[in-house]
């Protein structure tokens, strides 16, 4: 029995001391640990701050049902004395929103509830949220902020215009009212490029043709690029039956004529089509480059493409110009001789049998690629096979991911990334084309789409901006502005491009006479700036039916100037000394000849501007154009009057 | 020893001098009383029942206890269930440790109360006369499956989704009343708030009553059928 006795108390024993480890544990936590070092660390600062009390710390968003407890070890999170303070115990850098409120795992993800670093901050088997990487940080500020372009996210901004770019909802549906942009229609390539050897180059990788393309490369394998290019080559006819008019006579007399190339290359540079088509990568981004598209398109559609772009590829951005037959045909001369593939391979079939079902084929190959998810085909059997839904791919959990044989790790972030880098790796039936994006163009877009989740958040947290009001003229006015693309450069109420001054109140700005004058020959009002607006040619009456539309319709009536103002001799000579002497205003604008180079010159003030609008600038340009470089100056009314008197006394003589 | 407040606590007579008085505090115990008056030597040797029994039945007290301590910290809903075993590992002191002493007593019992039958099984302890002994054991050992199956759920990870999906999906072959069955335990078609809700009725209160009465008969008819065999 004794024996027995002593076996029960060495396994009390034991037992005991296997129980103490548990409070052991919990006492020598790792939590502990950092905030001991934390109450050491500000102990050597030379500034005073509260030490920490060894207790967990945690933020409770009852909103959002989140516990997060990480200042349990960030501790100095909120005293702007630790800014400079090494991790985990700096300051949080300046944000528009307040930790207590919103917590900290609704935009670090990780799991808030931890309370050590690693099950923290990295993945595992029972959390499949892991903490942001830096550079994925901005799609949280996306998941509140829907449609919102906000100037703390760069990156989301940026991967929201590449997602619009690329056409990605030509695929996949996603979250943010994306609007499709312009793709090339299909109809009628057949008739349109030199021939099929140059349609199976550019399907093979058209971005070894043409490095700026948006079209990915879809690796299509050789018998496929052949089946496709017998297909594509088989529509002859454009969109609505339109048949490509044939070269006029004076084409084919002189198109070898040194005179009539010559008069084509005037033309071609008086249009400033190099605003947007770069020709060996100078000049614009906005259109192809044309350095080798008498290799690629034919003289016939060339011409036809310059006479009336909009019957071959309607929706496109392309302005028609107002040339006459002759100008076109001298253009599409010079074009021909100039912008040629030196290294183009020859066409080396002459003559190319397709195989017998290869419309068949070709259809299915199109439809299978979901080729019309991008370009438009007029044919019945094209058919959507759309990929993938990513309205929620942000809220895809890690075990629904298949990583295949990459070796990548197992988060979604890294899983996006990688997909859309190499769409392929993840299996051999994946359909997705390579993008060959560069690595912030990737790291946007995964951004984005990491933003698109399904989390419910209250209502008080989300801020979603509808999408601009489309602004679209109608009539007459309607047809002009799409006929020279007028919205490419110039916005009109929010709708347009960035590139050229926003119109949406230009009959209040500028003088009809100088509108109509510019119309005709525009010039770049800053003499740095290569960019202009190109010669569009357009018609007299055209110019009279815009500027009507202008004085009628694009007008501001607060911008008109007060009556009685006074523009006597001695205002303009007051307004003249604050323009020399107080404001400097010569730093940067040009007058009589000196004068800085930022801003735009204003000799002709007298002649451009209208003084009421010149008043109202002068007060506060900011209201204006929010990112404009000219200073507040915080002119009183009494000197902007003057100064305005000054400015419209600058006239050219005539 | 004698006065009239310790005769109301405690039946025997101090001191212990008959074999009498021996076995009356025996009988006069309520821990005590589910042991036979006598009991043979060889039947408290270790190697004759590997105290299978009682070991699963301190397994089942451990269980208990550790079990209601987690009740304290524990919500049926979602998504509460799995933050609390998180609040259970990183916050809760001894959390983790309760937890841990929970699931592994669970497995534990599992494996001793089915090696106590096979020790049953093969000593032939199941014959005459405690055939329906046997009977409760089988039953006793089907609650703890039940018990080890309802709980699975309750952390509600992902692991515990799957097995009770799959377990709830093998119910449904039951022929005629499968589908019944199913909705039944699962409140409802699909894995939810509710089946949760009833897992935890079930593993929390239905089952452990069920256990504690079914333990207390299953001791009391060794005594009756004759002690330990």
């Amino acid at each position: 029995m004794t024996k027995l006795r002593k076996v029960y108390f060495i396994t009390a024993i034991a037992f005991l001391g296997i129980l103490a480890i548990s409070p052991l544990k919990d006492y020598f936590s790792e939590w502990r640990a950092v905030q001991r070092d934390y109450n050491r660390y500000i102990e050597k600062l030379p500034q005073k701050v509260k030490p920490s009390p060894l207790v967990l710390k945690q933020i409770w968003v009852s909103k959002l049902n989140r516990i997060d407890r990480c200042i349990t070890c960030h501790t100095g999170i909120d005293n702007g004395k630790l800014a400079n303070a090494p991790l985990p115990f700096r300051s949080h850098s300046q944000i528009p929103h307040d930790i207590a409120t919103f917590g900290c795992t609704i935009c670090h993800n990780g799991q808030g509830l931890a309370t050590n670093y690693s099950d923290a901050h990295l993945p595992s088997a029972f959390w499949d949220k892991p903490v942001l990487p830096a550079r994925y940080l901005e799609s949280s500020c996306g998941r509140c902020h829907i449609n919102e372009n906000l100037k703390f996210t760069p990156a989301l901004n940026r991967g929201r215009q590449e997602i619009s770019e690329l056409n990605c909802i030509g695929c996949h549906d996603l979250f943010g009212g994306y609007r499709k942009s312009f793709i090339p229609s299909l109809n009628g390539i057949g008739n349109k490029v030199v021939n099929r050897n140059w349609l199976t180059h550019w399907l093979k990788n058209p971005r070894e043709i043409r490095p700026q393309t948006k079209m990915p490369n879809f690796i299509l394998s050789n018998k496929e690029v052949e089946i496709l290019s017998d297909f594509l080559m088989s529509f002859k006819s454009f969109s609505n039956g339109v048949k490509l008019d044939s070269l006029p006579e004076i084409y084919v007399k002189n198109k070898d004529d040194d005179n009539f190339i010559t008069l084509g290359k005037t033309r071609f540079s008086e249009a400033r089509c190099i605003s947007c088509h770069a020709v060996e990568d100078k000049g614009g981004h906005l259109a192809p480059d044309l350095a080798k598209i008498a290799s690629k398109a034919t003289a016939a559609w060339i011409f036809n493409c310059i006479n009336n772009v909009h019957l071959l590829q309607p929706g496109v951005e392309m302005p028609q110009y107002g040339f006459s037959t002759k100008e076109t045909a001298a253009i599409t001369a010079y074009m021909e001789s100039e912008f040629v593939d030196r290294d183009s391979p020859a066409d080396t079939i002459a003559v190319h049998q397709p195989p017998a079902n290869f419309f068949e084929q070709g259809i299915a190959l199109f439809n299978q690629y979901n080729c019309g998810g991008c370009h438009d085909l007029s044919s019945e059997k094209v058919s959507l096979s759309r990929g993938p839904d990513l309205t929620a791919i942000g809220s895809k959990k890690t075990y629904q991911i298949d990583f295949g044989k990459t070796n990548i790790p197992h988060t979604l972030y890294d899983y996006i990334d990688a997909k859309i880098r190499s769409p392929r790796t993840f299996g051999e039936s994946a359909r997705m084309p390579e993008y060959q994006l560069n690595k912030a163009d990737n790291q946007a877009i995964t951004a984005v789409l990491l933003s698109c989740q399904n989390e419910p958040l209250p209502r008080e947290f989300v801020r979603t901006v509808p999408p601009p009001a489309k602004f679209d003229p109608q009539g007459k006015v309607g047809k002009i502005i799409q006929k020279y693309s007028c919205l490419k450069c110039h916005t009109i109420n929010q709708t347009g491009g960035t590139i050229a001054p926003d119109l949406s109140v230009v009959g209040s700005q500028l003088q009809q006479k100088w509108v109509e004058s510019y119309f005709k020959v525009p010039y770049s009002l800053r003499p740095i700036m290569e960019e202009r607006m190109p010669n569009l040619f357009i018609a007299e009456d055209e110019i009279e039916t815009l500027t009507d539309y202008f004085y009628k319709v694009l007008v501001d009536d607060s911008l008109s100037m007060e009556n009685g103002w006074d523009n006597s001799a001695e205002a303009i000579a007051r307004g003249q000394g604050l323009f020399r002497e107080k404001y400097g205003c010569q730093s940067c604008h040009i007058v009589g000849g000196n004068g800085g180079y930022v801003g735009p010159p204003l000799d002709k003030t007298g002649n451009r501007l209208q003084s009421g609008w010149v008043y109202h600038w002068l007060l506060n340009p900011q209201k204006y154009k929010p990112e404009t470089l000219e200073p507040h100056a915080g002119l009183s009314e009494a000197e902007a009057k003057d100064l305005t008197a000054y400015l419209m006394s600058l006239k050219s003589e005539k | 020893m004698d006065s009239q407040f310790w005769r109301s606590i405690f039946r025997t007579r101090l001191p212990i001098k008959t074999n009498l008085d021996r076995s009356l505090i025996i009988f006069n115990s309520l821990a005590m009383h589910i042991h036979p008056v006598k009991v043979r030597e060889r039947a408290i040797r270790f190697s004759y029942t590997f105290y299978l029994g009682m070991i699963s039945f301190f397994l089942f007290v451990a269980l208990v206890v550790t079990g209601v301590l987690l009740m304290l910290y524990y919500q049926p809903a979602i998504p509460n269930a799995y933050n609390n075993m998180k609040d259970l590992q990183y916050v809760v002191s001894n959390g983790i440790f309760l937890r841990n002493m929970h699931r592994w007593a669970a497995h534990l019992m599992v494996i001793t109360v089915f090696l106590h039958m096979l020790r049953v099984f093969y000593k032939g302890a199941y014959q005459r006369p405690r055939e329906f002994n046997w009977v409760i054991g089988v039953f006793l050992f089907l609650l703890t499956l039940l018990l080890s199956y309802t709980g699975y759920l309750l952390p509600y990870d992902q692991l515990s989704y799957w097995a009770v999906t799959v377990g709830a999906n093998i119910v449904k072959y039951v022929p005629v009343v499968g589908k019944s069955i199913r909705f039944l335990l699962l409140g409802g078609n699909e894995i939810g708030e509710y089946t949760l809700v009833r897992f935890y009725v079930l593993h929390c209160v239905i089952l452990p009553l069920m256990m504690t009465s079914l333990i207390g008969l299953h001791f009391w008819r060794i005594r009756k059928d004759g002690g330990l065999y």
